[in-house]
C-alpha cells in the first residue's frame, strides 16, 4: 500500500534510532575503548576517542595484581551452580503444574512468584545469621544455594510457561500409538522441552552472574565473584581509569555476548506473564 | 529499518552490565569532577563542572539506575507497540488526524497496560537497589535508601533489632506495589 511515508522520513527515523542507540550504548563503548589506553591517555584533556596508542597492558596488570581468574572462576561456579541446581528443582515442579494442573495450581504459582517481589533486604538478617551458624559465610556453596533460591521463582515460572506451550494432543497421539510413559518422556516431551529449558538456563545464568546484593554481603575474599571484585575498585584504584575499564570490560564481556541471545527471554522471565 | 537488530542490541546492552560495573564506570569515568567525561563536556560549553555524586547525589544515582533499567522498559514497550494494528493508524491518518493526536488517542491507550506494568515491576525491583549506592556514595550525601539503611544497621553496626524492623517496613512497602502486579499476573493466568 502506497503510504505517505516517504523515503526521507524513513531515513530520518532510522538515523534517529541509531543516534539514540549509540547514545545509550556509549558508556559501554567508552569503557571498552578506555581499557586499551594508557593511564595518561585515559585522562587526557580533551578526551581521546580513537586516536590513541592501543595497548593491552591494562589487562595484564589487572590479572597480575588482583588475580582476575580466581574471581571469574567464582562467578562461573556460583552462577552456573545456582542455575543448574535451580533447574533440577524447578523442572519437576513446573512439569507437574503444567501437565497435571489442579484447583490450587494457580495459587501455588502466584505464591511462588510473590516471593520474587519481596525485597531481598527483608531477609538479610535471617540469612546472614543462618550463614554464620552454618559456617557458610564466604563460601561458594552457600552463595550457590542463596542465588538458587532467589531465582527459583523465575525459573519455575519460565519453565511453566514453556511447558504449557507443548500441546497435549501430541501426548495423546503418542499414547494412542502405544508409547509407554518412559518413551513418552524420552522421545516426545524431552525434545520439545529442551529449547525452553535452554532459554531458562541462559537468562538465569545472566541474572545470577549480575546479582550484586547477596554476593556483596555474603562474601569477603574466598568466594568473591566478579561483582565484588569490581566493587573493590571503588577506591582508590577506581581513579585509574584504564585499569578500571579493563577490569570492567573483562567482567561484562561474557554476559554481553550471552545477553544478545537472551533478549527475548528477558521479557518472559521478568514480567511474570503480565505482558503477553 | 536498516540495522534494526543492531540498534536493538545497542539499546538492550546496559541491562546486561553488572550493577557494580555500571555504577563505578559512571561514578569515575563520567561523573568525576576533574577527569570525568561530563566534566569535559561542561568545560567545553564553558560551564563549571559539577561534582555529581556529592552535589547532585540523588540525581546522579537516578541517572545511573535509569540507564541500567531503560532497556527493560524499552523491551516491554516495544513488544506492546508491535502488537498495535497498523490499519488503525492508517485509518486515522486518512481521516486527517495529525501525528500528535494519533499518538495521544491510539498509541498511548494501546500502551497504557504495558506502561502500568513497567512502572509496577520496576518500582518493585528498584526499591531494593543496593550495589549502585554501595560503590558510589556508600549512603552518604542523603542517598541512604531503606535497603541501605538496613544493610548498615545489620552488617555494620550490628543493630539487629533496628535492621529487622526496617526489613518489615521494606516488605510492607514492596507489598503495596506488588498487590497490583499480582492482580494483573493472576488475571493473565486465567486467560
Amino acid at each position: 500500500m502506497a503510504r505517505a511515508v516517504t523515503t526521507r522520513r524513513k531515513s530520518l527515523n532510522t538515523a534517529l534510532a541509531w543516534a539514540v542507540g549509540l547514545l545509550i550504548f556509549f558508556p559501554i563503548l567508552w569503557t571498552i575503548l578506555t581499557s586499551f589506553k594508557t593511564e595518561a591517555q585515559a585522562i587526557a584533556s580533551p578526551p581521546l576517542f580513537l586516536n590513541f596508542d592501543w595497548t593491552l597492558e591494562n589487562y595484564a596488570i589487572v590479572q597480575e595484581r588482583s588475580d582476575y581468574m580466581r574471581f571469574l572462576w567464582n562467578s562461573v561456579i556460583i552462577a552456573g551452580g545456582s542455575t543448574i541446581l535451580g533447574v533440577i528443582i524447578a523442572v519437576p515442579a513446573a512439569w507437574a503444574m503444567a501437565f497435571v494442573p489442579s484447583k490450587r495450581t494457580k495459587d501455588i504459582l502466584l505464591w511462588m512468584l510473590s516471593t520474587k517481589m519481596l525485597p531481598a533486604v527483608g531477609v538479610l538478617y535471617p540469612i546472614y545469621l543462618l550463614f554464620i551458624r552454618l559456617g557458610l559465610l564466604d563460601t561458594r556453596g552457600g552463595l550457590v544455594v542463596v542465588l538458587m533460591l532467589i531465582n527459583l521463582p523465575i525459573i519455575v515460572w519460565m519453565l511453566y510457561t514453556y511447558f504449557r506451550e507443548i500441546p497435549g494432543e501430541i501426548l495423546e497421539a503418542a499414547r494412542m500409538d502405544g508409547a509407554t510413559l518412559k518413551e513418552e518422556i524420552l522421545y516426545v516431551l524431552t525434545p520439545m522441552a529442551i529449547p525452553g529449558i535452554a532459554s531458562t538456563v541462559l537468562l538465569n545464568f545472566i541474572l545470577a552472574w549480575n546479582e550484586a546484593f547477596w554476593t556483596l554481603n555474603l562474601t569477603a575474599v574466598d568466594a568473591a565473584p566478579l561483582t565484588a571484585f569490581i566493587a573493590s575498585y571503588s577506591s582508590p584504584e577506581g581513579l585509574f581509569f584504564a585499569k578500571l575499564s579493563a577490569a570492567s570490560t573483562m567482567a561484562i564481556a561474557p554476559i554481553l555476548i550471552l545477553g544478545w541471545f537472551s533478549q527475548k527471554q528477558l521479557v518472559r522471565g521478568l514480567t511474570f506473564g503480565a505482558v503477553k | 529499518m536498516w540495522g534494526q537488530g543492531v540498534v536493538r542490541i545497542l539499546v538492550i546492552a546496559p541491562f546486561f552490565v553488572m550493577p557494580t560495573v555500571s555504577a563505578l564506570v559512571w561514578k569515575n569515568m563520567f561523573m568525576d569532577p576533574v577527569n570525568g567525561l561530563l566534566a569535559h563536556l561542561w568545560r567545553f560549553f564553558g560551564a563549571e563542572p559539577i561534582s555529581w555524586l556529592s552535589e547532585a547525589s540523588m540525581t546522579s544515582i537516578i541517572m545511573i539506575v535509569s540507564w541500567q533499567w531503560l532497556p527493560f522498559a524499552t523491551l516491554i514497550l516495544l513488544t506492546a507497540i508491535q502488537s498495535l494494528d497498523s490499519e488503525q493508524l492508517e485509518a486515522a491518518e486518512m481521516d486527517g488526524a495529525p501525528v500528535l493526536k494519533r499518538f495521544y488517542h491510539i498509541i498511548l491507550p494501546h500502551l497504557s497496560r504495558a506502561i502500568t506494568i513497567v512502572i509496577l515491576i520496576q518500582t518493585i525491583f528498584l526499591l531494593s537497589i543496593f550495589a549502585e549506592i554501595f560503590v558510589t556514595t556508600g549512603g552518604a550525601f542523603g542517598t541512604r535508601t531503606l535497603t541501605y539503611l538496613i544493610f548498615q544497621r545489620v552488617l555494620e553496626s550490628q543493630n539487629v533489632g533496628l535492621g529487622s524492623a526496617g526489613g518489615v517496613y521494606a516488605i510492607i512497602l514492596a507489598n503495596i506495589v506488588a498487590i497490583f502486579l499480582m492482580r494483573i499476573v493472576g488475571k493473565n493466568l486465567d486467560a
